[in-house]
């Protein structure tokens, strides 16, 4: 996860504490230091090899360690790049990270999570899918539900495949929201979710996702509004719980590229948003 | 500057940190060959900005004479340089000269060495933002052909606006640390060398065809230092501001990690960057002398009216249309110092707050943006601050500042070199190479440069003295030259090191620990080096 320590890194550690919990993941709390250029004189930036520099890093640090709670396994890591977007790129490279965590900026003038530059960076070009933690998020106590958000357009494989995935894996209730469907009803969205799940994760998955879809606890939304904006308002969210929302079809192959749909859904959803990469493949490191 | 990766580890359970290591890990840093580290010397010192400031202040006390004393400027520089640069090796830390005079002398001259550089980097900030609004109404009027544009520098609160302007953007960005990349910079700086090349050339064709301002042709007494009026009073005036001219060819020295070799590209690297700029340096100052001449009156070198900005009134008349090339060169050139100086007053500010030397404040750095925050605020209003005071108080502030400028300078690498003889006091003779590096340059370089601090600031308590506006004036001549009164370069300089010591005072009367030596104790280089 990238870290700053600052409230929106507090609110990105919160999220990733929550997903790592029950997951058996380990946190990777990256401090990204800015590279400093020769070219732009020799006096300019902060080294890393400076103590002033080295003595606040290790408090920042310690601060984000001391937020961590018993149990789930957790490391820093101080690195110097270019920009934090690349240097948490590379992070996720050299851990073969499951996913990036980040916090969103806040913005007033834009609701729940307005996207920064670095956030921004990573949703046009991770690897892996990213989480934004929305201004605010303090849930740390585990992952309370997964919703798969689909747009207009029938959800893509990669995003129902995850989501039943992740909350099989927790054991915690899984939702499918389709929002503003021209012909869908909730049967069938559950036909076509086996389907995709089965397209997604071969045929062991997809018997899995009959299993799940199958499941009281999983429950089918279909609905409608005058836009998407008016029908996201008509979805109720629950405390620590995740949504889960597809790449742009635009997205270059395995890659994260969030469209226009997403953007929009980001500033109206109250929870954590994980989007997915496009043709996003089923493997063991999993959201 | 290293690039290293550290971990630290928790494990269930009970999350205690289990490990605690730095290890460094493969982490590029942009390698910078001889040429690249000349490049970043030449933007470092920005040519075409230092000579459009401080070749009239130069010609103003040395009249003909400046290609001597540019030629003996650099080399007080260069010793204290050698001193620097074992220091920067020894002791790496964001509050350089600081740090390091307070590790030789103890906290008090170590302040007043922080003090020095902090006053000679705002000083300089403000010169560059002003330098730069110039030239933009300049490129303005320009690029409309209306040069009543150019004129609006002059509407004093315009001016002060737009430089309050451009110092806050400056500081923004060095704040969100926005860079300018190796092409960038070698795009600027290779638009200065041709600006500045075209101006050299237009120059000697209009000498050549008979067309120059007052032609005045070159001799052999131009190199002769002994030849100028003033005698050693004009001599030191012009060292002390030609180390204004050569301020920034520091950062070549003291590269080390970025170099390819570090052994031998950052000798190398100086040693372009200074050929390439004493070179420049002539042939403007040749072609500029011959042209115009030092008369003190029209396009004359020695008229007090072109003394704040040479090529703002040279450039049009030697160059025609194409002094548009000279005006983008100065302004992108101030523009990008500005940004990249900015760094240097807020890092020193930020090492005095981290060792209690200024209040706790000055040391917060931004979670975000890895930088100063408080200090970064505190450089930029206060240069703001100390550009509208100046303008307020002299017509030719510009002048005045670049002269106060070469004096800080002076005083606080004067310290540094100083400081470095000492601290390396016990391993002096342990090779010849320290004879030399740590003995004999830093020493030498670091005394010439204080001795010129104090001849500099004793002959500006005259209110004759830079552009001759003084305090407490009463009378005038008739060229507007105050008859009594103090220097306002002698209260500016002198000034400034007084107000230092007043802060001074108050930080050790509130927050003593420093001043008792116990956060950074004198120390010396173990005999073992």
């Amino acid at each position: 996860m990238g870290y700053t320590a600052d409230d929106r890194g507090f609110e990105a550690l919160a999220l990733a504490t929550s997903l790592a919990r029950r997951a058996d993941a380990e946190l990777v709390i990256t401090l990204i230091l800015r590279q400093p250029s020769p070219y732009s004189g020799a006096e300019s930036g902060l080294y890393t090899n400076d103590p002033i520099v080295r003595e606040r890093v290790t408090t920042w640090e310690r601060e984000a360690l001391a937020c961590v709670p018993d149990g789930i396994r957790a490391r820093t890591e101080l690195r110097a790049a270019d920009d934090e977007a690349s240097g948490l790129l590379d992070a996720v490279a050299e851990h073969d990270a499951s996913v990036i965590v980040i916090g969103a900026r806040s913005n007033p003038l834009l609701q729940a999570i307005a996207i920064g530059s670095t956030a921004n960076a990573l949703l046009h070009s991770s690897e892996v899918p990213v989480a934004l933690a929305p201004v605010g998020y303090g849930h740390t106590t585990g992952v309370t539900r997964v919703t798969a958000v689909y747009g207009t357009r029938p959800g893509a494989a990669a995003v129902v495949g995850t989501a039943v995935e992740a909350a099989d894996r927790r054991g915690v209730p899984l939702r499918l929201l389709s929002l503003l469907p021209a012909d869908e009803t909730a049967e069938t969205v559950v036909d076509e979710a086996a389907e995709q799940v089965r397209r997604f994760g071969g045929e062991a998955l997809g018997s899995r996702a009959e299993e799940v879809l199958a499941r009281e606890a999983t429950t089918v939304e279909v609905v409608g509004g005058t836009d998407l904006e008016d029908a996201v308002t008509r979805v109720d969210w629950i405390d620590g719980e995740i949504a889960l929302v597809g790449s742009s079809r635009l997205a270059p192959r395995g890659r994260v590229f969030i469209g226009s749909t997403a953007q929009r859904l980001m500033r109206r959803i109250p929870t954590p948003l994980i989007v997915i990469p496009r043709d996003y493949s089923y493997g063991p490191a999993s959201v | 500057m290293t690039s290293q990766k550290t971990s630290t580890e928790t494990a269930p359970p009970g999350g205690e940190a289990q490990r605690e290591t730095f290890h460094a890990k493969g982490l590029s840093v942009a390698k910078v060959g001889a040429i690249g580290g000349a490049i970043i010397g030449i933007s470092c010192i920005a040519p075409a900005y230092t000579l459009t400031s401080g070749l009239g202040p130069v010609v103003s006390v040395v009249g003909l004479q400046v290609p001597a004393v540019l030629l003996i400027g650099f080399i007080p520089m260069l010793l204290v340089l050698f001193g620097y640069r074992e220091l920067n090796s020894a002791m790496p830390d964001s509050g350089t000269s600081f740090t390091w005079a307070t590790r030789a002398f103890g906290p008090w001259i170590g302040w007043m060495a922080g003090w020095g550089l902090i006053a000679a980097t705002i000083l300089v900030l403000s010169n560059l933002a002003a330098v730069a609004v110039d030239f933009l109404f300049i490129l303005l009027s320009q690029i409309t052909g209306n040069p009543d544009i150019a004129d609006l520098t002059g509407e004093l609160w315009l001016n002060i606006l737009i430089t309050a302007v451009f110092t806050a953007l400056a500081a923004w960005i060095s704040y969100r640390g926005v860079e300018a990349t190796q092409k960038v910079q070698i795009a600027l700086v290779g638009f200065q060398l041709l600006a500045l090349g075209w101006y050299v050339v237009a120059a000697f064709v209009a000498i050549g065809s008979g067309n120059a301002y007052d032609y005045t042709p070159v001799t052999l007494d131009w190199f002769n230092p002994f030849a100028a009026e003033g005698g050693l009073t004009a001599i030191t005036a012009g060292v002390s501001l030609s180390i204004f001219l050569f301020w920034g060819w520091d950062v070549v020295v003291t590269m080390n990690e970025e170099a390819k070799d570090p052994k031998r590209t950052p000798g190398r690297a100086a040693l372009i960057t200074i050929l390439v700029i004493v070179a420049l340096y002539m042939l403007v100052t040749i072609a500029t002398l011959s042209y115009a001449g030092i008369g003190d009156t029209g396009l004359g070198a020695g008229n007090p009216e072109n003394q704040e900005s040479i090529f703002a009134v040279l450039s049009s008349p030697i160059m025609g249309p194409f002094a548009i090339l000279m005006s983008i060169a100065i302004l992108s050139s101030s523009a990008a110092s500005l940004q990249s100086t900015m760094i240097s007053p807020s890092r020193t500010l930020l090492a005095m707050g981290y060792y209690g030397a200024l209040p706790p404040s000055f040391k917060r750095i931004s979670p975000r943006f890895k930088s100063p925050s408080v200090a970064t605020i505190a450089s930029a209003v206060t240069a703001i601050v100390f550009y509208t005071v100046m303008r307020l108080l002299s017509e030719n502030a510009l002048w005045d500042t670049i002269t106060a400028l070469g004096l800080m300078v002076c005083f606080y690498y004067g310290l540094t070199g100083v400081a470095a003889f000492w601290f390396f006091r016990r391993t002096w003779f342990r090779s010849v190479r320290n004879v030399f590096y740590r003995f004999l340059f830093p020493l030498l370089g670091g005394l010439a440069l204080l001795a010129m601090f104090v001849k500099t600031a004793v002959d500006s308590y005259a209110p004759s003295y830079g552009s001759g506006s003084a305090l407490f004036a009463t009378t005038y001549d008739a060229d507007g030259v105050a008859q009594d009164g103090v220097g306002l370069v002698f209260v500016m300089s002198i000034g400034i090191l007084v107000l230092g010591v007043i802060i001074m005072a108050v930080c050790a009367v509130r927050n003593p620990a420093f001043f008792r030596g116990a956060i950074l104790p004198r120390a010396a280089a173990p005999a073992g080096e």
